[in-house]
């Protein structure tokens, strides 16, 4: 049986299993906000939703295989100088500013346990945060806490996102002093009052890489050593860095059953 | 550690069907400026980014390489990815110096057997920002061949900040080309503050925006990595504030 063990296996995938390609696509009509502003934060947009036959997660296996391998990933936006992340998301939970009083945090998934290096580990991630509803006028300091990478609870860091920010309007919460990344949320408030959602994401990473509009890059996952595969059920999404003008953006992502 | 995972495209995905791949996507951020470097002191600027990645527990693979990685800046600078082991601390309030670390052995260059590293950038990293006015660092130090009692004297900058690095190796004395151990730290001057010595062992470097290179495509030194080695972000070219977001893979080796 071909499998994905060896470059020979993966070739003769192609031919004895299926191959497929998965296309998110998001377009924003009018300017993004930034969420935050200075060069010590990260912030972009939403530029991909993947949907898929049935859903917006990655669809049922075929029966006899036990993966989706993602072998590449081509972007393609009208934007300039930009960066994407693309990835697994995992949504940690909402707040809804729901009119003051600190808001309303709904608590979600925390990231998965994957056995990585032959050792079972709790993955962690950078926090990305992207507008679900347009905030109010006067959204306030958001305050979130939650478990970080070496599974401390006392984490806790700040966002103030600039007044009215539009939906999909996306930024990097930098983690806390002492901390590294993060596993999960436990909590979340703001000062703020009005009304508006705020998404907070982890991301297992796929691709990262320049986009432009002149230029298709593909990103060659395997010949640059990074095998990726994933299961049904899952979210993928992307973001790009650094922009947040009107744009349209398309992440092509070639995929192979993996047995 | 005899590195059976840069073989062939074949290699890399074996082990990752026998061990599964790490994948981190991570944010680092620099608050607050920091101090600009001058031909005294490494001559280019540096920042080290204080959010890190350490490697975890290794149970079934005996150590990691890093086969993919991708660095984006906020400013137009080169970066980086290291394996960074500290050396050394200098406690400026009593000019109280500590010993850490030799540099590390690893099997690398294809040899069967470990072999102490010959750190090729070894730096002075500000962990805690100095309160002295032009203070010279002495570094007392072994070379590439073990030979102790070698000296690189640097003038740090009045008041260096907190995570501003600054390279020792254009101050080395003449004809040594890399550090192998610190046996002694002393400063002029400065009544607060922390210096460590950090050795780096380069995994991945960049140009911002470029995206495209990988370790994977890279003719460089390839460093195995061992549970506990600590992954650290570092730039060159800028001493605003900043974040870099960097993203990478590790695969088990046998």
């Amino acid at each position: 049986m071909a499998n994905a063990s060896s470059a020979d296996g993966l070739v003769s995938l192609i031919g004895s299993t299926f191959n497929d390609q998965w296309v998110g696509y998001n377009e924003s009509t009018t300017n993004r906000t930034a969420l935050q502003s200075g060069a010590n934060f990260l912030s972009g947009q939403r530029c991909a939703f993947f949907t898929f036959p049935g859903g917006t997660t990655t669809p049922t296996l075929p029966g006899s295989t036990s993966g989706y391998l993602i072998t590449e990933v081509t972007p393609i936006t009208s934007l300039t100088a930009t960066w994407y992340t693309f990835g697994e998301l995992v949504k940690l939970g909402t707040l809804d500013l729901n009119g003051g009083g600190g808001g309303s945090f709904t608590g979600a998934a925390a990231l998965p346990t994957r056995t990585e290096l032959g050792t079972s580990n709790a993955l962690d991630s950078m926090l990305i945060c992207e507008v679900n509803t347009a905030l109010s006028a006067t959204p306030g300091t958001f305050t979130v806490t939650g478990l970080d990478d070496s599974g401390n609870s006392v984490t806790s860091a700040t966002i103030t996102p600039a007044n009215s920010s539009a939906i999909g309007s996306a930024s990097i919460i930098n983690p806390p002093s002492g901390s590294n990344a993060w596993r999960s949320l436990t909590a979340a408030s703001t000062t703020g009052t009005g009304t508006g959602k705020m998404d907070f994401w982890g991301i297992i990473p796929i691709s990262s890489h320049s986009a432009m509009p002149t230029v298709s890059i593909t990103d060659d996952l395997v010949n640059n050593g990074r095998i990726i595969k994933i299961g049904a059920s899952k979210t993928l999404g992307a973001f790009l860095w650094a922009s947040q003008s009107a744009s349209a953006t398309k992440i092509y992502v070639n995929i192979l059953g993996d047995q | 550690m005899a590195n059976t995972v840069f073989q062939s495209i074949g290699t890399i995905l074996q082990s990752n069907s026998n061990y599964g791949q790490l994948h981190r996507a991570r944010v680092s951020n620099i608050g607050s400026v920091t101090s600009v470097a001058t031909s005294t002191s490494g001559y280019n600027t540096c920042q080290r980014f204080p959010q890190t990645f350490t490697v975890p527990t290794l149970t079934t693979v005996t150590a990691a390489f890093m086969t993919y990685a991708r660095m984006l800046s906020s400013a137009t600078t080169i970066q980086g990815l290291f394996l960074e082991v500290t050396g050394a601390t200098l406690t400026v309030s009593g000019n109280s110096y500590a010993h850490n670390a030799t540099t590390p052995t690893r099997q690398i260059y294809g040899a069967t057997s470990s072999v102490q590293l010959t750190c090729p950038k070894t730096m002075v990293y500000i962990s805690a920002t100095l309160t002295a006015t032009t203070p010279v660092l002495t570094i007392t130090y072994k070379n590439q061949a073990g030979t102790g009692s070698r000296t690189a004297t640097m003038t740090l900058p009045t008041g260096a900040l907190v995570n501003s690095a600054f390279d020792i190796n254009p101050h080395l004395q003449s004809g040594d080309t890399g550090i192998t151990d610190i046996t002694n730290l002393s400063i002029s001057t400065g009544s607060a503050g922390t210096i460590k010595i950090v050795y780096l062992f380069p995994l991945f470097m960049d140009s911002n925006l470029q995206g495209i290179p990988n370790p994977l495509l890279n003719s460089q030194v390839l460093y195995p990595l061992l549970a506990n080695d600590v992954i650290v972000p570092y730039r060159w070219g800028s001493n605003g504030t900043g974040t870099i977001l960097w993203d990478f893979t590790l695969a088990g080796d046998t």
